[in-house]
């Protein structure tokens, strides 16, 4: 029965019957008129915004992530796009052309990566069309390579038209003019940018109509510049016509499925699916209310009778603990003087460390005795305090209910050096274990795209103090074919990375890691690491860290060095001689690192030193971040081995997406997943995989990135 | 469709816990109050099955505590909750589900949401309130921040206009008095609402219904007892 239907609530229902049931909400679509605020454009087979083989001038909305399958004949192509910013785009994509002959793929379909970027020269206005000028297949042997500038306008509602101009593949046929003469050979080893060919050879026009019919229905029309000349030439396509039609459907989530037809013969089908980051996902959560704050009665806060009664006190900080504790808080100890407070918590839940900081201030106010007026709270991770939070509890009272940035304004965070209560010693030793299933991946290699070992990790921890832990994970491999390669490695360098098969073929069962790590500030604004024992499946020894971050800074600097061991391929207690038949194995490596807030949700990083190999370089990475937790980003390794001696790729790059577990939940976790992509594992610019590196886990209790998420304060 | 169920079970949850009373011997000030002060207060629903609050629940809750309480009526998500006042601060009161969802209100008006998704963060409704309570034909600014998916702080601001209508007789649960609706007409860059309140003579609303955004909608929160 509905509460509406009771005689009780005849209030109820005379609300309604006086027209205030018709107190409806007259207009929220959305008002906010940006260019690409929101609408999805439609995909391409090549997974970026376009009509069917060709691209277009659309941009996704800022942040779109779209990944987009797509086949036709023999070819099929997997993409993933994102909108880096409103302005450029890059994807990364994964083709596969079969009945295609060439040294590399006798027998099998040819296999190939590529990277596009796209940039976005104007948005659409009232008179002014949209245009973009894109790189295709920019980097290595470029089979897709070719360049675009291209022009879309809206002339009626639905219709839009689209003319370009392409380059190098997309100028295979119907071209009309050039510029200069392209150049065949390639670069390097490949995975270099091409950048010698870049809008030179041959021009040739490409355009086409689409109409959507609603938001659902869109119709396609293209002509197409790209005459498939080599797969014509060592493959089976035979089209006849240049003209491409299609049909997409797009779901109400944003998944668009097309069908086409395409170069007058063949059948083709995409699917696309999309999210974005910054505007899907849950917005602010949907984990239980906080504690309310409780606001002291007015006259006690000048009562110091608590201090002398030797109960308050206690009866406090259990109170403290047993509500800290129900929001996955854990109190390691309080210092509770006759005015203030200082605490030591560890965060086990919140994503967000304002949201945790924030959740403390509540049940501070529900548990101190009322003369405390200030709070400092001191996030501890791995044992290192990682900065002190200090509020006054009159703030806290006052501005529940205010915006949350009015108590950010009245917030210090401080550095916690010197300023930790310590912990409370019957809290340690401390033993966790955990016993989960693992998926490790290997993709892209030329002779087997995706290989993958499923298995049982059994990981343990064993905290003697909070900041002195041992720790160490088993595997044991279920099933997986991660170890069944081919390919001899093959490599002008010290084998550091290419008999990881070997590895993965004799370590099972294998003792993943087996470490003692001692964390410490030594100093203001210093932090640091130790690691000996058996750091990675490939390396033991020992690794030492230490890094500068002043707790307001955006940046941080910098330095490990690193003694390994080469172990033994079975993965268990034994080492070997760090001699392999293509060189030796230093026992030395290290580097300095920058790392630097840019501003605007962009982070970048730049290590400088020398790799497991011995080769001596630089990494340059570059994120977007988002204050979920999210990061995209791409890196690349330049170190003094050259092209020809690093081998295919010429060098190490590869993209990296970090998803937050509960972006997809909405409950609140600290998980999250980080995929990378990378070129082929080869042994030039490679690093060691030592666990607990501390930046990202320093800078997140430091003022920047408190600050980013700060609504979470009051959350 | 998640949250929705959230606010339905947390009445069962609430009806399967009642047997749950425990001892617990804290003082008020350091009590675990979604615990504590809820416990039991909602009775199971007589006539079985669905999730609306029924007549016999208001009066069995009503015998169980003496403490504020208030039906809300989340319109969009089609479910109801009674909920408790566990905590005042200033002017503001918190209403709590036994699911650890809150209300906050201010002299009756709803001023933010906590646990529902897509909460209403706070308002500045200063200036709107007086109009609405004084019962004052006029207009006002009126402000809603929520968190986007990123964890950005939006703000909305709308400029409401104030009618006050005909007078009207609010009878649910406790409270029989009459008030007199008023209704606040607000637009701004991000849409445009009415909200409608019936207020009584010491300018206290009976019961609230208003926008709370999108992820929540239209919901009602309505004096069970004052």
């Amino acid at each position: 029965m509905a509460w509406r239907d009771l005689p009780l609530m005849v209030s109820c229902r005379r609300i309604r019957g006086l027209g205030l049931a018709t107190c409806s909400i007259l207009a929220f679509s959305a008002a906010t008129g940006q260019a690409n605020d929101g609408t999805l454009p439609s995909y391409n087979m090549y997974g970026l915004p376009g009509l069917i083989d060709m691209p277009s001038a659309d941009a996704a909305p800022d942040a779109t992530l779209a990944a987009t399958v797509s086949n036709f004949g023999d070819n099929t192509r997997a993409t993933l796009s994102f909108q880096i910013t409103p302005r450029l785009s890059g994807s990364f994509r994964y083709s596969a052309v079969r009945d295609f002959v060439t040294s590399a793929s006798i027998d099998r379909p040819y296999y190939d990566r590529s990277f596009d970027l796209k940039y976005q020269l104007l948005f659409e206005g009232q008179y002014r069309p949209a245009v973009a000028i894109g790189l295709q297949d920019f980097i290595g042997t470029g089979l897709y390579g070719g360049e675009y500038i291209v022009a879309t306008k809206e002339l009626f509602p639905g219709l839009r038209v689209t003319g370009g101009l392409g380059w190098g593949r997309l100028a295979t046929s119907g071209a009309f003019t050039s510029t200069g003469t392209r150049p065949e050979e390639i670069l390097g080893e490949g995975g270099v940018p091409t950048y010698d060919r870049w809008f030179r050879g041959d021009v040739a026009p490409f355009g086409g109509v689409s109409y959507s019919l609603n938001d659902r229905l869109t119709f396609k029309v293209e002509y197409s510049s790209d005459n498939y000349d080599q797969e014509r030439d060592v493959g089976e396509f035979d089209g006849s016509s240049q003209v491409n039609l299609g049909v997409d459907y797009h779901f109400k989530n944003g998944t668009q499925l097309s069908f086409y037809h395409l170069y007058g013969e063949e059948v083709g089908v995409q699917l696309t699916l999309s999210t974005n980051p910054r505007t899907k996902g849950s917005p602010g959560g949907i984990e239980p209310a906080p504690q309310p704050v409780k606001r002291r009665a007015a006259g006690t806060a000048a009562d110091l009778g608590w201090t002398v009664d030797g109960k308050t006190g206690p009866n406090s900080k259990a109170s403290l603990a047993k509500l800290l504790d129900e929001d996955g808080i854990k109190l390691e100890s309080l210092d509770l003087q006759p005015t203030s407070a200082t605490l030591r918590i560890r965060n086990t839940k919140f994503a967000m460390p304002a949201q945790a900081i924030g959740r403390t201030a509540r049940i501070l106010t529900r548990t101190m005795p009322p003369s405390v007026e200030e709070f400092v709270i001191v996030p501890v991770e791995k044992g290192i305090p990682m900065s002190a939070v200090r509020m006054r509890r009159s703030d806290v009272e006052n501005l529940e209910n205010a915006a949350a940035v009015d108590m950010l304004a009245r917030t210090s965070i401080l550095d916690a050096y010197g300023r930790d209560p310590g912990y409370d010693k019957d809290l340690y030793p401390r033993f966790n274990w955990s016993l989960s299933p693992y998926l490790a991946i290997s993709a892209f290699d030329p002779d087997n795209p995706v290989r993958a070992d499923l298995g049982a990790r059994l990981s343990a921890d064993y905290e003697l103090t909070p900041n002195l832990v041992l720790s160490g994970a088993i595997t044991k491999r279920l099933i997986g074919n991660l170890d069944d390669v081919d390919r001899e490695p093959d490599t002008e360098l010290p084998a550091v990375r290419t008999d990881y098969a070997r590895y993965a073929d004799e370590g099972d069962p294998a003792i993943e890691r087996l470490t003692a790590a001692w964390y410490a500030r030594p100093g203001k604004n210093l932090y640091s690491r130790l690691t000996v024992g058996y750091l990675e499946e490939m390396y033991a020894g020992a690794s030492a860290e230490v890094l500068w971050k002043p707790v307001d800074s955006r940046l941080a600097l910098g330095a490990e060095v690193n003694y390994v061991r080469r172990r033994d391929y079975d993965q268990l207690f034994g080492l070997q001689s760090n001699t392999t038949a293509t060189g030796t194995i230093p026992e030395l490596n290290g580097h300095v690192s920058a790392y630097y807030d840019l501003g605007r949700g962009f982070h970048g990083q730049l290590d400088v030193g020398r790799y497991l190999a011995g080769d001596y370089g630089a990494t340059l990475s570059l994120d977007r971040e988002f204050a979920n937790g999210w990061r995209i980003g791409a890196f690349a390794t330049f170190t003094d081995v050259p092209f020809d001696d690093f081998g295919e790729g010429s060098f190490d790059k590869g993209i990296r997406v970090r998803i937050p577990l509960e972006w997809g939940t909405g409950e609140p976790s600290r998980r999250a997943n980080t995929i990378t992509v990378r070129s082929l594992t080869r042994d030039g610019g490679a690093r060691l995989r030592v666990s607990g590196r501390l930046y990202n886990q320093v800078r997140d209790y430091h003022q920047p990135e408190l600050a980013k998420s700060w609504g979470k304060f009051w959350r | 469709m998640r949250i929705k169920s959230r606010i339905a079970a947390g009445l069962v949850v609430a009806a399967g816990l009642l047997s749950g009373c425990g001892s617990d011997t804290d003082s008020a000030q350091t009590l675990t109050i979604y615990r504590d002060i809820l416990k039991g207060l909602v009775t199971p629903n007589a006539t079985g099955g669905g999730s609306g609050v029924t007549e016999a629940d208001i009066a069995a809750t009503l015998q169980r505590t003496d403490r504020p309480l208030a039906l809300v009526n989340a319109e969009d998500r089609k479910s109801q909750a009674l909920v408790v006042e566990i905590e005042r601060n200033g002017p503001y009161r918190t209403f709590a589900t036994r699911d650890r969802q809150t209300f906050i209100t201010r002299g009756g008006m709803v001023t933010g949401t906590r646990g529902l998704g897509g909460d209403l963060m706070s308002s500045d409704a200063t200036a709107l309130l007086r109009l609405v309570s004084a019962r004052s034909p006029g207009t006002a600014p009126y402000v809603m921040r929520f968190l986007t998916p990123d964890n950005q702080t939006v703000t909305e601001s709308y400029t409401c206009t104030v009618s006050p209508g005909a007078s009207a007789p609010f009878a649910l649960g406790a409270v029989n008095q009459t008030g007199r609706i008023v209704t606040a007409a607000c637009t701004g860059e991000d849409g445009e609402f009415t909200n409608g309140y019936i207020v009584a003579g010491d300018g206290y609303i009976l019961a609230a219904r208003q926008f709370l955004g999108e992820a929540t909608g239209i919901l009602a929160l309505q004096a069970v007892r004052r």
